[in-house]
């Protein structure tokens, strides 16, 4: 690794170890992502290839950008360009409290990488706050892309086995391998609530069982009135029907009416309601936002 | 215009979208497949040793229950190996099982990918995990990470739902025919063509559209307008039309056009591995027997028409995709005057039956 100088460990990601690291040549600070490849006989990781992939293709401002790819035998290291910290560990500065401005310039962009992910027909499938990306100048950007894939026109089958938990939408938790991009929509909403609230998780269930009782508590459980289909669904069982009796209000106090009201349309339990990307940057929350956001 | 419900209207603006998008990136990296004969059968691999592999990851991909988009992908990433190295003919069952694994990596989910020990030893390719791992290393190496090739079925998905949504009556009279087992069958079709490296050698947009309009003249009356209003979306170039669809007529029954060839519609249900049928007119009972040279000549004689009545019949679709205009001048052949506001069907013999909106061009947004 002549390259590059490393400098100290950021952390641990889905299929390797993150470096910070100083171009020796031009001095700018990047971050390394070391795959080792002699672990076991599995080659580059699928996770990797397809990372590689879709970032060569996923040009944007709020989105992680990869630099280069350097490939030996014993290892696999992808640059990146160097943000400061996760928005979990921003959450962890911010003892309580936080910005409504800052909560809205993070949710916009965080909108804007995943409208523009969406256009390009490519799922992020695992949208939490580690895998937020803050830099010094307040600017939001979309990373490990381990778990994306790009989808195509007939819908197929892909794997009900994604996204963490809590970020994970009601129709993923009951088993449904047919999802498109409302998968990426339920988990910004939750990440939304999570940034109104300073860093406290809106559903942080211990189970899938436990994690689709919170959302009905908060939500109202779903009927094939409000969600044709649901009964349908490869590991659907009948839960408890809840009535809601939290008002948004309570949950997510420091959000405004309008903010709320995104909050409410991403969060829609039946997939086919839930809010888009493209549509969530029109949205009246952020008619006055921040001009700052560029 | 026409009168397009919002949820059409959604489905279209998508399909525009994921159609400029594929044109863009066939023309930033679509290169005309060369294998030549080799001189020296030792040192150089020949198309034939190519198509032989080929037809090898079409029997893998059924054997390992894979996507057709991952054998897709093999073949592409295999073709793009042969252009990109002077590999020798004993390495080729290496490359292509990498090739092979490589795609899998990409399309499939990771359940759905064996380890690379089961592998090795289920494809019996007779090489080692080493070698394979080995192999990986310089695939991507020489194909520099590219591995999102953009090819024929991703244009056949996209045509395919343009004229499902544009003409849902379309596959009315095949029974037990619908839109998904249709596409599934022209997909294995598709799969079987890329087994001709003449065939590898054409564009995705062309050979997707030819293999379309093939079929369209078995379904449809006005088959000439709707492959028109198709080839001008694309910019398609009209001798390669025609020649790719002699080579499909010829590649999926010029083998063995007696056991292949239907006796009756409808079309026999899809089938991955062997592709079925490609009727380059009606079918009737007694065609089944018609000689290579005459389906040739009748494929021939058809596009012909298809493009002296494209001349005179059509009016010409807004070209959706800004780039064609933009770049146009460069390599494309955009038929002039491809800048029409939508779709007209003028008065004439050819003209749509009412009952069928005209395939609209889509507006874009």
């Amino acid at each position: 690794m002549q390259k590059y100088e490393r400098l100290e460990k950021i952390g641990e990601g889905t299929y390797g170890t993150v470096f910070k690291a100083k171009n020796r040549e031009t001095q700018e600070i990047v971050a390394l992502k070391r795959v080792r490849l002699d672990d076991d006989d599995e080659g580059v990781p699928s996770s990797a290839l397809r990372e590689i992939c879709l970032l060569k293709e996923l040009k944007h401002k709020n989105i992680v950008q990869l630099y280069d790819v350097l490939h030996s035998e014993k290892k696999l290291t992808l640059v990146f360009e160097y943000c400061d910290q996760d928005l979990k560990k921003y959450f962890d500065t911010c003892n309580g409290e936080i910005d409504p401005d800052t909560v809205k310039s993070f949710m916009y962009q965080l909108l804007r990488g995943l409208a523009f992910c969406h256009s390009h027909h490519v799922l992020h499938r695992d949208l939490k706050p580690q895998n937020l990306l803050i830099n010094k100048n307040g600017e939001l950007k979309l990373a490990d892309f381990g778990l994306a894939r790009a989808f195509g026109i007939p819908v197929r089958c892909y794997s009900a086995e994604v996204v963490t938990l809590w970020y994970r939408p009601p129709d993923v938790l009951f088993g449904a391998k047919v999802y498109t991009t409302s998968i990426d929509m339920w988990s910004a909403g939750c990440i939304f609530a999570e940034m109104a609230n300073a860093g406290r998780p809106l559903f942080p269930g211990n189970d899938v069982e436990d994690q689709l009782k919170r959302i009905f508590k908060l939500l109202g459980t779903p009927t094939e009135d409000t969600w044709p289909g649901i009964s349908k669904l490869p590991d659907f069982k009948p839960y408890p029907i809840y009535p809601v009796t939290t008002p948004l209000a309570s949950v997510v106090p420091s959000l405004s009416a309008t903010g709320r009201d995104l909050l409410q349309r991403l969060m829609m339990c039946n997939p086919a309601l839930r809010m888009s990307a493209e549509e969530g940057l029109m949205h009246q929350y952020f008619a006055d936002l921040n001009s700052v956001v560029n | 215009m026409l009168d397009i419900p919002p949820i059409k209207r959604v489905q279209l603006k998508e399909l525009n979208s994921r159609l400029c998008s594929a044109i863009n990136k066939e023309r930033q990296s679509w290169k005309p497949l060369l294998i030549k004969d080799p001189q020296d059968s030792e040192t150089e691999i020949g198309p034939n040793q190519r198509d032989e592999m080929v037809q090898w990851l079409l029997e893998l991909n059924v054997k390992f229950r894979f996507c057709p988009e991952t054998y897709m992908l093999s073949v592409t990433l295999l073709d793009q190996c042969l252009m990109a190295v002077k590999a020798r003919p004993k390495y080729l069952r290496c490359i292509t099982i990498t090739c092979f694994f490589l795609a899998a990596k990409m399309k499939e989910e990771d359940e759905m990918v064996p380890a690379t020990q089961d592998f090795v030893r289920d494809s019996q390719c007779g090489c080692t995990v080493s070698e394979v791992l080995r192999m990986e290393r310089v695939v991507l190496d020489k194909l520099k990470w590219e591995l999102n090739f953009v090819n024929g079925l991703d244009f056949l998905q996209i045509f395919h739902a343009l004229l499902m949504t544009q003409r849902p009556t379309l596959l009315e009279d095949l029974h037990h025919m619908t839109p998904s087992r249709h596409l599934s069958m022209l997909t294995g079709r598709l799969s079987q063509c890329m087994t001709n490296h003449q065939l590898a050698a054409c564009r995705g947009s062309t050979l997707a559209l030819a293999m379309l309009s093939l079929e369209l003249e078995v379904l449809a009356e006005d088959w000439l307008p709707l492959t028109i209003v198709l080839q001008r979306m694309v910019g398609v170039d009209n001798q390669w039309l025609i020649r790719s669809r002699e080579l499909i007529t010829y590649t999926l029954f010029g083998h063995s056009a007696s056991h292949r060839m239907p006796s009756t519609r409808p079309i026999s249900p899809p089938n991955p591995v062997s592709p079925p049928v490609v009727n380059s007119q009606k079918a009737t009972p007694n065609k089944a027997k018609r000689k290579k040279s005459e389906i040739h000549e009748n494929v021939y004689g058809n596009v012909k028409r298809l493009i002296d009545k494209g001349k005179c019949d059509m009016t010409l679709p807004t070209c959706p995709i800004p780039a064609i205009s933009a770049q146009g001048g460069k390599t494309t052949v955009t038929p002039p005057g491809s800048c029409g506001k939508e779709v007209r069907q003028q008065d004439g013999d050819e003209s749509l039956p009412s009952s069928h909106p005209p395939l609209t061009s889509i507006p874009v947004t």
